[in-house]
Parts: structure tokens; C-alpha cells; sequence
């Protein structure tokens, strides 16, 4: 993705940003809205330079300026299953609990990242370190800080 | 003040304290030594483990933590050429050199004395600056905390990585999300969609999870996880007192470098990454042997180590004076005071005096520790860094961001809000907005709208209720200083300098669009 498409996109995202505070706006009492006002108005001015300069020389970022430029032939694919694995994990640790969520997100991450994710050996080999992260997390904080970690709904 | 070091003296030295100093220094050490995490994420990946301790021992614990993660990244760029933190880039340069050539432990006994140096002169700044600043902070009206709040956006997205006009986009976007809940002034319920749990607005160290470690570990999977091979080295006798003899009959080196880390680290936003390379641009501009630089001179690594434990002291102090966090790391220790229910600013020396001073003296007694932990402890952390997996590593780091966002508040709704406030922040980077900025609009939104908001109520005698923001000749030098900054990225000269080192090494990986 070019500089010019990066800008672009940034600058819809803060636009549907502003507009989703926008349609938002019902306050109450004359100060509650000074200063977000304020600066929803900066924000749409800086969306709105970013904008103008993008078809100008001196636009924000330029080709090759910016790091994330060498990011393009990265691992989507990877990057997704993991994102949507610590999703899964997050949704399901209210109704599963810490540790069985805890063991099955750490064991699918792991085997996914595994240089031997087809082997059965590269499966138990992650298990058994999600089984005593996840165990040795529970002492640490169940026990020794005394933090509460979620037991699961279903469990209950 | 005398009597509250003291009596700061008098809290560290408790066998609690001790030990939550020294374990806090080793578990930074070692986070700080995997390549790859900055020490933003170190700090925030073990505040969950401070979350049930007293407000003394869990910022003891958290300032160990961070001394020890600046510190612990020159093990991974000294004997794998790749930067444990940011921090440590320049460090790069000449430690790696020295590893190849068999000098592995002089380049390690080198960046330990020089951390060592650089955190203790960041501490003192930090103990005798501090309080005649919060004097002066004291003095401050509301206009003048708008006006503070604009100077440290202005500053930070002069010096943000990437594009001044992105950096100021990223600290609107921060601040507009501090507007969410219920306004400070009035009373005002804003922005929830709706939604009762959002009147209290976003938890600070959720979206500090969420921006700093799930970015980094989104990245570190779209990259390709890999294996590094770290150089063995063997300890030899003799070896500590002649390199601690050779840094101290060049001690300019030293001590400019440990200035130039703490005023970089007492500007918002600037951190050690930046600090490390300027000290190891000004150290080679100085030296007599300039040409020798880059290929292991012991002077780059004691330049670049001093200069960003340094950062450590100095950029606590815009926090504990102001209430602004110097570096981003300090943004989690600004979320833990105020989870602890203490305001960082002018109030924590006039109201919290003990609680401060023990905090200060445990972050100077961290960076002494550090000298017999990294020297005798050091070959074992080499092993570790060459030897663990990220295929453990990136769950792992899943989980502690997992249980580090509930069990703040015991909360389900954290842990969404955490991971999407992480997939944001990871779009938001590969578009090029970074996290400094946008967490700095974060906390100083609500300083700005206090701010703002009492200077318009004060000004209803005027004509222009916003006169009040103008009156006061604090005002005049804090708007004078924001113009200034705001102009800063158009001078070019300052920003050539700081970006040109970093073409000096050979770094390995592409960490420079981390800041600590």
C-alpha cells in the first residue's frame, strides 16, 4: 500500500470517527460540548490538510518515508487466525473461565506459530507449556497476589 | 526536603521493598532482553502482578520494572545485533562489534556501568528538580494547565515518529476519546452510544494494553516469528574493574550522555529511543577516535546505555510534577497512580510526599542493583534470550494482556475493549499513526477540558470569555513554548540530527517505528 492510499484510508478512519461522535452530540448543560466541539473541529481540519496535501509534494507521509512501507509482504493470513483466536478467547473467558480458555488459546496460538504444526509432537509440546503457563499464572495470582481470575459462567 | 528523602530512605530500606526492587529490576531485565518488545509493553504486561499491592510497593515494583527493561535490552542488541527495546538501537552499533570480536563481556560490564551511571543521574535530576518545579506548578490556574496540556501535544507530535501532521491527527483522535463519559465539568453524559458501561469512559491501562502490547504482538506475527542466535561469552577475571577503569578516565562521556538522556526524557513524549541515538551522535562528534565508532569502541555502549536509563528519572518528572508523562512507559505509571487513587502532579509532593520519595529513591536503588544483577546474571539472561521461542512467546504475551485488562476491574467488557483498541492501534500504525501521541491526547484531555472549561466560566465578564486563556504572563510563555514545538519539525536541522545515526549501524530488524 503506497503513502498515498495509507493517508487516504487514515483520513476516512478519523471521518467516521468524528462522524459517529458527531451524531452523538446532545448535551445537556452549555459546557459539556465546549471542548469536544473544539476539537472534533481540529480533527476534521487536520483530516482536511491531510487530504488537500495528499495530491500535493508536500503530502503527510512520502513513499518509502515511512517504516510501515516495508510491511506489505507480511504474514495477513497469520496475523488474522491469531487476531481471531484472541478474540474467541477473550468472548468465551466469561462463560469458559481463565484456565480452560486460558489452556486452549495458548495451546492453538503456540501450535499454530510451530515450525511443526503438522507433527503430533509439535501439538503436545505446546499444550503441555499452555497447560503450565496457564497453571503457573493461576498459582501467581489466584494464590500469591490473591487477583480473582474468572472462573466461567457455565462452571458456576 | 531533606526529611523526606529520608524518610523515603526509610521506606526503601524494608526487606518488602528490597526484594520487590531487586525481582522487579530482574523480571524488566528479562522482558527487556526479548527482542522485539518495547519497554512500554514490558511495564504494561506485568502491572497486573501490582494491581493487589499497596500503592508504595506496586510503583516500587513498577519503576524496578522499567529501570530494568531500559537496561536489559542491550543484551539482545549486544549479543544478537537486534535491539531487546528501542532504547537500545544504538547500542547496536558498537556492542555487537565488540561481542563478534570476543569482547562480549567488556561491551555487557560497559552497558551495565554506563546504565547504572546514567539511571542514578536520572534520579537525582528527578529528586532535586522535581520540587522546585511542582512549586511552580503550584502556580498554575486552569488556563495555564490548557495551556500545558497544548505544549505537550505539541511537542510530542514534533518528536513522534513519522509525520508531525499525523502525530498532532493521533493526539486529537486520543483526546476526543478521553471526551467519552461523563464530563468533568457539568456533568454531561457524552459519546456512549447508548451504553451504560461506557459512562465512566474507557479504563486508561485497558487502552494501554490494548495500544501498546497487541500492536507489537500483531506485528511480531505479521513479520514472520523467528529464532535468534545469541554469541556466547565467558567471563574473565580482571575484566570488570579494567572496563569500569577505562569508563571512568573518559568520564565526559559518561556524564554528558546521562544529561543528554534525562532532558530528552523531561521532554513529553521523547524517550529513550530517541535519547540513545542523539548521546551516541554527540559522544562520536566529540570523541578523538570518531572513525573507530561502529566498529567497538566501548564509548558508543556507554553513551547510548547511560543516556536511556537516564530517561528513566527525567521523564518522571514532567509526571510527577505536571501530571504529563516524559515517556510513554510513564503513561502506565500515570494510569497505576491514578487506579491507586493518587493524582500525578503538584499534589503528590504537597499531599503524598512519602509515597513520591520512596518511589524515587527505589527507582535510583534499581538502577545500583542492576550493576551485580546484569554483571553476575547477565550469561544466564544471554542463554535465555538466544534460547526462547516466539512461539511461546506470543501466547504468552496473550495472556498476560488478557488477564492484565480484567482483572483490573474484573471486568469481561475490558478484555473486548483492550483487543479492540489493539486491532485499532494496529491499523492506525500501518497507517502510520503511532501510540505515544494518541495516549498523550488520552491524558490530556481531561486536563485540557478542566482547564479550558474554568477559564471560560471565568472569563463571563469578559467579552470574550476565552480572554482568560491570554491574561496571565505563565500563559504568554507556555503559548511562546507550544509555537515554538509546533514550529520545531520545520526547522529540519534538529530532526536531521536525530534521525541521522540511526544509519550509522547496522541494525538487523526494523524496530524504529517502536517508541518506548
Amino acid at each position: 500500500m503506497n503513502a498515498m492510499m495509507r493517508d487516504l484510508l487514515g483520513s476516512a478512519f478519523m471521518l467516521i470517527f468524528v462522524v459517529s461522535l458527531w451524531v452523538q452530540r446532545d448535551f445537556t448543560t452549555p459546557f459539556g460540548g465546549i471542548f469536544p466541539d473544539i476539537w472534533i473541529g481540529c480533527l476534521v481540519a487536520l483530516v482536511a490538510i491531510t487530504i488537500l496535501l495528499t495530491w500535493t509534494p508536500w503530502r503527510a507521509v512520502k513513499d518509502g518515508e515511512d517504516d510501515n512501507g516495508k510491511s506489505t509482504g507480511g504474514h495477513w493470513f497469520d496475523m488474522a487466525v491469531v487476531g481471531g483466536i484472541l478474540f474467541t478467547w477473550a468472548v468465551l473467558l466469561r462463560y469458559v473461565g481463565f484456565m480452560t480458555t486460558g489452556i486452549i488459546g495458548f495451546t492453538s496460538i503456540s501450535w499454530f506459530l510451530n515450525d511443526r504444526r503438522n507433527s503430533v509432537r509439535g501439538f503436545i509440546e505446546s499444550a503441555l507449556v499452555g497447560v503450565a503457563m496457564v497453571g503457573v499464572l493461576i498459582l501467581v495470582f489466584e494464590y500469591g497476589l490473591k487477583v480473582p481470575l474468572p472462573k466461567g459462567n457455565i462452571f458456576n | 526536603m531533606l526529611e523526606h528523602i529520608l524518610l523515603g530512605l526509610t521506606h526503601v530500606i524494608t526487606f518488602e521493598n528490597l526484594m520487590l526492587v531487586l525481582f522487579g529490576t530482574v523480571a524488566g531485565m528479562v522482558v527487556g532482553s526479548l527482542p522485539g518488545l518495547t519497554a512500554t509493553m514490558a511495564v504494561a504486561l506485568l502491572v497486573p502482578f501490582t494491581y493487589t499491592m499497596s500503592p508504595v510497593a506496586g510503583l516500587v515494583a513498577l519503576g524496578a520494572i522499567y529501570m530494568g527493561c531500559i537496561y536489559g535490552g542491550c543484551f539482545s542488541a549486544i549479543l544478537i545485533n537486534t535491539p531487546g527495546t528501542p532504547s537500545s538501537i544504538g547500542t547496536t552499533f558498537d556492542g555487537y562489534p565488540l561481542a563478534k570480536s570476543g569482547r562480549g563481556e567488556e561491551a555487557i560490564v560497559s552497558a551495565t556501568v554506563g546504565s547504572a551511571f546514567g539511571g542514578v543521574v536520572g534520579v537525582v535530576a528527578l529528586i532535586f528538580l522535581s520540587p522546585p518545579l511542582a512549586q511552580l506548578a503550584l502556580k498554575f490556574g486552569p488556563a495555564e494547565y490548557f495551556w500545558v496540556g497544548i505544549f505537550g501535544l505539541t511537542i510530542i507530535s514534533s518528536l513522534a515518529k513519522g509525520s508531525f501532521l499525523k502525530g498532532m491527527t493521533g493526539a486529537a483522535f486520543g483526546v476526543l476519546i478521553s471526551t467519552v463519559g461523563i464530563a468533568p465539568i457539568g456533568g454531561d453524559v457524552r459519546f456512549t452510544f447508548g451504553s451504560p458501561s461506557m459512562q465512566g469512559g474507557f479504563n486508561l491501562i485497558v487502552i494501554l494494553i490494548g495500544l501498546f502490547c497487541v500492536p507489537e504482538l500483531l506485528s511480531m506475527v505479521f513479520k514472520g516469528v523467528k529464532n535468534h542466535q545469541a554469541i556466547e561469552y565467558r567471563r574473565r577475571s580482571g575484566v570488570l574493574w579494567e572496563t569500569t577503569r577505562k569508563i571512568f578516565s573518559k568520564p565526559v562521556n559518561l556524564i554528558r550522555s546521562s544529561i543528554i538522556g534525562t532532558v530528552i526524557g523531561i521532554l513529553p513524549g521523547a524517550g529513550g529511543n530517541i535519547a540513545n541515538l542523539v548521546a551516541y551522535n554527540e559522544a562520536k562528534r566529540a570523541s578523538k577516535e570518531p572513525e573507530t565508532f561502529g566498529k567497538g569502541n566501548i564509548e558508543g555502549v556507554v553513551a547510548t546505555e547511560s543516556a536511556n536509563n537516564a530517561v528513566v528519572g527525567g521523564g518522571m518528572i514532567p509526571l510527577v510534577t505536571l501530571g504529563i508523562p516524559g515517556a510513554p512507559p510513564d503513561a502506565i505509571i500515570y494510569g497505576v497512580l491514578m487506579m491507586q487513587g493518587l493524582r500525578p502532579g503538584p499534589e503528590l509532593f504537597a499531599e503524598r510526599a512519602d509515597i513520591t520519595y520512596t518511589f524515587m529513591l527505589a527507582l535510583g536503588l534499581s538502577a545500583i542493583v542492576m550493576i551485580p544483577v546484569g554483571i553476575y546474571g547477565g550469561r544466564l539472561l544471554s542463554r535465555f534470550v538466544g534460547t526462547l521461542p516466539p512461539k511461546f512467546l506470543v501466547p504468552g504475551i496473550g495472556i498476560l494482556t488478557i488477564i492484565g485488562s480484567y482483572a483490573i476491574r474484573s471486568n469481561y467488557t475490558d478484555v473486548i475493549l483492550m483487543l479492540a483498541f489493539g486491532l485499532v492501534g494496529f491499523a492506525l500504525r500501518y497507517l502510520g499513526f503511532h501510540g505515544a501521541p494518541i495516549v498523550l491526547g488520552l491524558i490530556l484531555g481531561p486536563i485540557m477540558e478542566e482547564g479550558l472549561v474554568q477559564s471560560y466560566l471565568m472569563g463571563q465578564g469578559y467579552s470574550w470569555p476565552y480572554t482568560t486563556l491570554f491574561v496571565n504572563p505563565l500563559s504568554w510563555i507556555l503559548i511562546a513554548m507550544s509555537a515554538f514545538s509546533f514550529l520545531w519539525p520545520y526547522f529540519g536541522k534538529f530532526k536531521g540530527m536525530l534521525t541521522k545515526p540511526a544509519a550509522v549501524g547496522n541494525v538487523k530488524t526494523n524496530l524504529t517505528e517502536k517508541r518506548d
